[in-house]
C-alpha cells in the first residue's frame, strides 16, 4: 500500500492502517530521537508522542513533501523541544568548543570496533550536527529535505555535514590512519 | 569529482550504522492506546465545554426572555435586521464550536 491510500484509509478511521505507517516509519522516528535523546525510557515516550501527533495532524498533511521528511519533521521538531525543557546538550553548537572523550585509552586497530567508536564521537556533537549527520547519512535525506526538517539553510548544512566528517576523521586518524597509509 | 579514499567509505559505512537501540514489540499498541487516552480527554473536555456553551446561552435566553417580557419589546427583539450584527457572532460562535468540538476528527 503506498502512503497516500494509507493515509486516505487512517484519516477513515482504519486503525490497522495506522499501525501499518508506524512499522513503517517506526525505523525513522527511532533513529532521529535515539541519536538526539539519551535516556532509553525518554527515548520510547518521546517515540509515541511524535506517532501520537503524527496521527492528531495527519488531516493537515497534504503530500506537498514526502511523509517521511513530513514524520522527520515532527520527531525532530519534539526532540530539540524536549531537549530544550530538560536542557541537556543544548548548551553549545559549537563543534570546536567540545572536549571529545575518545573513551578508551587503549585503543588500538585490533581491538577497534570501528562504528561504535564514530558512534559514541557522534553522540558527543552538538544537537545540529548530529541531527544532520543523522539524516544524510542514515536516512538518506537530501539537502533540501533536510533543510525542510530542520529549518537551516542549505549552506549551513552543508557546512555542518564538512565540518562533523572532518572532526570525525581527525579523531579517528591516530587510530586508523596507519592501516589508512598502508592501502 | 573528487574520489572517495578508503577512509571516506569506512566513515559513510561507521556513519550508516543505526543506533543501538530498539523499541519493544509492542509499540503501536502502546502509541495506539495512548491515542485513545487522548480521545477519551478530548471528549470530556468539549463535552465540558459544549455543556458550558449550552448552559451560558439559556442563561442569555432566560435574562433576555426577562427583560423583553412585555409584547413590545419582544416584537422588537424578533425584529431580527436591528440585531444582525449579534447575531452574526453567535453564529460564528457556534460555527467555531461545532468545527473545533464537534465534527472535528478524533481518532477511531
Amino acid at each position: 500500500m503506498d502512503d497516500k491510500d494509507l493515509v486516505k484509509k487512517i484519516l477513515e478511521g482504519n486503525q490497522w492502517a495506522y499501525r501499518e505507517l508506524i512499522q513503517k516509519y517506526q525505523r525513522l522516528v527511532v533513529h532521529m530521537v535515539a541519536r538526539l535523546v539519551e535516556n532509553d525510557q525518554d527515548r520510547e515516550e518521546l517515540c509515541q508522542d511524535v506517532f501520537v501527533k503524527v496521527y492528531e495532524k495527519l488531516d493537515t498533511f497534504h503530500f506537498d513533501s514526502r511523509l517521511s521528511t513530513w514524520i522527520a519533521t515532527i520527531a525532530y521538531r519534539m526532540a530539540v523541544n524536549f531537549l530544550k525543557k530538560k536542557k541537556r546538550r543544548m548548551d553549545t553548537e559549537d563543534l570546536d568548543s567540545v572536549r571529545f572523550e575518545v573513551g578508551q585509552e587503549d585503543l588500538t586497530l585490533e581491538n577497534l570496533d570501528y562504528s561504535a567508536f564514530i558512534q559514541s564521537l557522534v553522540a558527543q556533537m552538538p544537537l545540529n550536527y548530529r541531527s544532520v549527520l543523522t539524516l544524510y547519512h542514515l536516512e538518506g535525506f537530501s539537502y533540501p529535505e533536510i533543510v525542510e526538517v530542520t529549518g537551516m539553510p542549505e549552506g549551513t548544512v552543508k557546512n555542518y555535514l564538512f565540518r562533523a566528517r572532518k572532526k570525525l576523521k581527525e579523531l579517528s586518524e591516530p587510530y586508523i590512519g596507519k592501516e589508512i597509509h598502508q592501502i | 569529482m573528487k574520489k572517495k579514499t578508503n577512509f571516506d567509505q569506512r566513515l559513510d559505512v561507521a556513519l550508516g550504522q543505526p543506533p543501538r537501540y530498539s523499541l519493544p514489540d509492542d509499540f503501536s499498541d502502546r502509541v495506539l492506546q495512548k491515542i485513545a487516552l487522548r480521545r477519551q480527554a478530548t471528549d470530556k473536555r468539549a463535552g465540558y465545554v459544549l455543556w458550558g456553551a449550552t448552559a451560558g446561552f439559556v442563561a442569555l435566553a432566560t435574562v433576555c426572555f426577562a427583560l423583553f417580557l412585555d409584547r413590545e419589546s419582544l416584537l422588537k427583539v424578533l425584529d431580527i435586521s436591528e440585531w444582525a450584527v449579534l447575531t452574526g457572532v453567535l453564529v460564528a460562535v457556534f460555527q467555531v464550536l461545532d468545527h473545533k468540538l464537534l465534527q472535528r476528527k478524533l481518532p477511531t
